[in-house]
């Protein structure tokens, strides 16, 4: 495992780590070998992770998993309505299939 | 329910939302217990860490682009994990928080999988709905919580109660219709801030919520008022939470009822 992801899965784990100061999680980035640039962008505390992002050539994921529909949906794309529940359904239980 | 032709099972298990946190030994032993893994997570790192659990982890990344139809996406991650299942693969689906939550790809798998005979399970996993009571302190049971995707908010007419939090999923995307875009803009933000003034004033304030998901991030929880909802830096991984703006009402009816029966003897 690369020593990155290995750290990080500590850091995740550990109680004491999770919630440890700067100094702290230097000292264990120290001990555990991780390349010092990442290491400053987990010190770094922040609520983004961008700069760990580049060192490591990653790019933005793609979030949404969920259609809030139903709306009228191109042609060929089949949507999560099975007909004969469409037909059974009431207008606003369709809404919320 | 018809007989399987094959062997296959499908496991859609979520991996929490912060990487080594949240998953659970159950989760790690349905990846590591697979013929073949599938992973929808949210974050590179996440998924690089998930790749250390198995040999065959499939990211279902590329399914994604922008201009496709998101249904499209969500189509093509069912028939990815279901076309290993139907060769008789022990197949696990990994998604990011919990599988069953906002994710439509799972609960279709499973039951597609299900109707065709093939054992299919759900696993549930730490969502960033649970970090979102923990980090902003809210218990749900405390006035109530309401929880909608944002879009599906606006565009139907729901029944609002200003005395409970409203939770408001995929708020980035606020009034996308299209299906293919992956945010939207503030002028769709103000027409949200416009529906939420029908029972929120102006200067309500508001959290905007996003969950750690690597273990060395602060959560952001960034309060404004609503009505700087449409300028402020959002993604498509924020939650928006909207705290009680009034008090619980008491249905003096409904209490004198009970009030009477606690006097019948028993
Ligand atoms: C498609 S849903 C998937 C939710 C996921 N299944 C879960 O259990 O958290 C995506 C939405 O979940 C919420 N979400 C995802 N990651 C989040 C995070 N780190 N913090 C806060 N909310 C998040 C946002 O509302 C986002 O738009």
């Amino acid at each position: 495992m690369p020593s990155i992801i290995k750290f990080l899965e500590r850091l995740g784990t550990d109680a004491q780590l999770r919630h440890a100061s700067q100094e702290e999680l230097a000292k264990a980035l120290e001990e555990s070998q991780v390349d010092a640039a990442l290491g400053a962008a987990i010190i770094a505390h922040s609520t983004s992770a961008d700069e760990l992002y580049a060192l490591l050539g990653l790019r933005p994921m793609f979030h949404t998993q969920e259609n809030p529909g139903p709306w009228p949906l191109p042609p060929g794309v089949a949507g999560d309505v099975v007909e004969k529940e469409k037909q059974k359904a009431s207008p606003a239980e369709q809404a919320a299939l | 329910m018809s007989t399987p032709s094959s062997t296959g099972s499908l496991a859609c298990v979520g991996i929490g939302i912060t990487l080594g946190s949240h998953i659970t030994p159950l989760a790690r032993s349905h990846i590591e217990k697979a013929d073949v893994v599938f992973a929808a997570v949210s974050d590179g790192v996440v998924e690089l860490w998930l790749k250390e659990m198995h040999p065959d982890v499939r990211s279902l990344q590329p399914l994604y682009a922008e201009g496709k139809h998101r249904m499209e996406t969500y189509r093509g991650m069912v028939d990815a994990m279901l076309t290993e299942v139907r060769a008789g693969k022990r197949v696990c689906g990994v998604f990011y928080g919990h599988p069953g939550i906002f994710a439509w790809a799972p609960h279709r798998a499973i039951k597609v999988a299900r109707e065709e005979g093939y054992p299919a399970h759900m696993e549930p996993g730490i969502s960033s709905e649970d970090c979102l009571y923990a980090d902003l302190g809210i218990d749900p049971g405390a006035a109530g919580c309401l929880h909608f995707e944002t879009t599906q908010f606006m565009v139907y007419r729901r029944n609002v109660d200003p005395s409970a939090w409203l939770i408001l999923w995929q708020v980035g995307l606020a009034g996308e219709q299209t299906g293919h875009r992956f945010a939207t803009g503030p002028a769709y933000r103000q027409v949200l801030v416009d529906v939420l003034a029908r029972d929120y004033p102006a200067d309500h304030e508001v959290i905007i919520y996003c969950a750690a998901t690597l273990p060395f991030q602060s959560p952001r929880m960034e309060r404004i008022p609503l009505s700087q909802l449409p300028l402020a830096d959002l993604t498509a991984a924020e939650t928006l939470a909207v705290p009680p703006a009034r008090k619980l009402e008491a249905d003096s009816e409904i209490q004198a009822r009970l009030t009477a029966l606690d006097l019948v003897p028993a």
